[in-house]
């Protein structure tokens, strides 16, 4: 994959991310930021998956990016890191087992089972990803005035 | 502040709205309760107890006379508007710094969660471009047929967004309304099958992704690593019934349509 593909994926992911913000009412403030933050760790993603091929790497480095990210523009806005980490996590979902639903019976078995599976794997990487961050953060993170 | 039971009882009345506000519009239980326990504490209550729920919260305050102040508040309809649950903390830690006066909070507050909400055209735009985007993300190279799948994906959010938001102001049940909102896979299913062209694939995935429970699962992880595993809990079998009402739609509506029409997955 050419650097062009990764600028369009990271501008594509940024608008995503932007209007899917929108659409969950975050204030328009942080905003950008975590639309940058969002396509930032898709990044991440795009860079690990298509250089090594490894998808759960490369997924779990995104989500782990992501909730880093936004505890620390949580703490600069001084806002709820939710804000930060919903447009941004939204995008690394895979969901990939969904259509395959729609699949012929005969045919979708196969499919279907090593694709839930592997949604399942990532639906654990990402509350791991989260998990590790609030853990962190609860145990070493100053509780400061006004932080989150 | 003195310590009149008036006095205690409208400190719990203002904690309640603000723990209120926040759980009706996808904050965290540990939030509403942070945010509840801020208040009465910079009232100099400190002997505050609050438990909070996704479907409800119990707040005691203690007066200086020794006597107690009970209230509890059901909560039974929960949206997403993260720009409420900013504000609601934004207030309370404003009168924890001084800056503001009981009454004033109580007053900020009220008008908060009376607040109009954006329009339901604008909210469904935004879900159709989000989801259009999303679907550009997916499409692995650039095409005359991508074009088609970003208007199909478009067409369908908005269709969805804008039904669902509907079947809310109505009360519908929460598995109702994702459930009307995942028929999108039938326009998405009957527009690939009959034109023969784009990715049925790439279409639901994108056009699924407002509906996906996203908040309720990092609520619920956010909720369960701060000790609150009741609420986790609850939250994680939210989450599981969303996603098992996007799933089952999806698979009866376009299974039929793709099997009779063709379909290009």
């Amino acid at each position: 994959m050419n650097i062009i593909m990764y600028l369009r994926d990271v501008a594509v992911c940024f608008f995503a991310a932007f209007f899917y913000g929108r659409f969950m009412s975050v204030p328009v403030k942080p905003l950008i930021p975590s639309s940058l933050s969002a396509a930032f760790s898709y990044l991440v993603y795009r860079i690990i998956f298509v250089e090594s091929g490894h998808e759960l790497i490369g997924f779990l480095s995104a989500a782990l990016t992501v909730s880093f990210v936004s505890e620390i523009l949580a703490r600069i806005y001084k806002m709820p890191a939710t804000i930060f980490v919903m447009p941004g996590i939204t995008r690394l979902s895979r969901g990939r087992s969904v259509p395959l639903h729609a699949l012929p019976r005969q045919k979708r078995y196969r499919r279907l089972s090593l694709d839930r599976s592997a949604d399942a794997v990532h639906l654990r990487h990402h509350a791991v990803a989260i998990a590790v961050v609030n853990a962190l953060r609860a145990d070493f993170g100053k509780r400061e005035k006004g932080s989150q | 502040m003195n310590g009149t039971p008036e006095t205690a009882s409208r400190l719990a009345d203002t904690a309640m709205l603000a723990a209120v506000i926040i759980l009706e519009n996808g904050g965290e239980t540990f939030r509403a309760e942070e945010t509840a326990v801020r208040i009465c504490r910079a009232a100099g209550k400190p002997e505050t107890e609050v438990i909070a729920l996704p479907t409800g919260i119990f707040i005691t305050v203690r007066s200086e006379s020794g006597s107690s102040v009970s209230s509890v508040a059901r909560i039974k309809e929960r949206a997403m508007n993260l720009c409420r649950v900013e504000r609601a903390n934004a207030y309370s830690r404003e009168f924890d710094s001084g800056r503001m006066s009981l009454e004033e909070l109580n007053a900020k507050l009220t008008a908060l969660r009376h607040s109009t909400l954006a329009s339901r055209p604008v909210v469904a735009l935004f879900a159709g471009i989000s989801s259009a985007m999303f679907t550009l993300l997916f499409e692995p190279s650039l095409s005359l047929s991508v074009l088609f799948d970003i208007a199909v994906t478009f067409i369908c959010t908005f269709a969805a967004e804008y039904i669902c938001t509907v079947s809310r102001l109505r009360s519908t049940h929460q598995f109702t309304v994702t459930f009307i909102g995942s028929a999108i896979g039938v326009i998405a299913a009957l527009a690939t099958g009959i034109s023969g062209i784009g990715n049925l694939g790439c279409i639901i995935i994108g056009a699924i992704t407002p509906l996906l429970p996203g908040v309720s699962l990092t609520n619920a992880i956010r909720d369960t690593v701060m000790g609150d595993i009741v609420s986790g809990t609850a939250r994680l079998a939210e989450t599981v019934i969303i996603a098992i009402a996007i799933a089952r739609r999806c698979r009866y509506r376009t299974c039929r349509i793709c099997q009779h029409y063709g379909g290009a997955l």
